[in-house]
């Protein structure tokens, strides 16, 4: 599994179109296609088990953050009786 | 205070409690409190505690619905349920009761980690109430 095929998967969003826009972003401006064509090669390079893992340990401190803003971490003093 | 700090936490107890057929106080408690925050207004709770009078122990575990006042937040009220246990049920039935709480931090200053609070509970089998006067030293942070 790829970046782009856990981006349809998860969020609907279609990877051929990822790939043909970043094309037509080469061909537009040549000054950037190595650029491009590397960020190709990363959305289209197989996610390995612990590349996943590195990245949920990237985005789980940040999630816990939001949840802690938005769901839990009341400090109520009556919770402690 | 840290995510965790916020999310869960652990304090040191002292009670006086008074239970409705009892005389003043029934016994006087030390123990353990946890909690855990699910979410801005329910928590889980749970403790145990040791009488030294009756030489008993208990525990109790359950949820609570919490509210805060948004202009004092050191003082904060809960309704909720819990399940309790005992190795003594003259003293403390085995059996869900429902409870009111409050809790108030009154040196959020000086003395952060120190909150006192009233909780009156009532015997869902039993139909016996109960009353806790408590001081909690909060280990979390």
């Amino acid at each position: 599994m790829t970046v782009l095929d856990l981006m349809q998967q998860a969020a609907g969003i279609p990877a051929q179109e990822i790939r043909d826009l970043l094309a037509k972003l080469a061909a537009a401006a040549p000054g950037l296609a190595d650029e491009v064509s590397k960020l190709v090669a990363a959305l289209d390079a197989d996610l390995a088990p612990e590349k996943i893992a590195s990245m949920a340990a990237l985005i789980l401190p940040e999630a816990l953050d939001i949840l802690h803003l938005k769901l839990a971490g009341q400090d109520h003093p009556s919770d402690a009786i | 205070m840290t995510f965790m700090g916020a999310l869960l936490g652990a304090y040191l107890s002292a009670n006086g409690v008074w239970y409705d057929q009892a005389a003043l106080p029934s016994d006087f408690e030390t123990g353990l409190n946890l909690k855990a925050s699910l979410s801005p207004h329910i928590s889980l709770v749970g403790s145990g505690d040791y009488g030294f009078e009756h030489s008993y122990i208990r525990g109790a575990g359950g949820v609570r619905l919490t509210l805060t006042d948004p202009n004092t937040p050191d003082l904060s009220v809960g309704l909720g349920a819990q399940y309790n246990v005992s190795n003594d049920h003259d003293i403390r039935p085995q059996e869900t009761s429902v409870d009111a709480t409050l809790g108030y931090r009154p040196f959020p200053g000086e003395q952060p980690r120190v909150i006192v609070g009233v909780q009156g509970s009532y015997g869902l089998q039993s139909h016996k109430a109960s009353a806790l006067l408590g001081v909690r030293y909060q280990l979390t942070k």
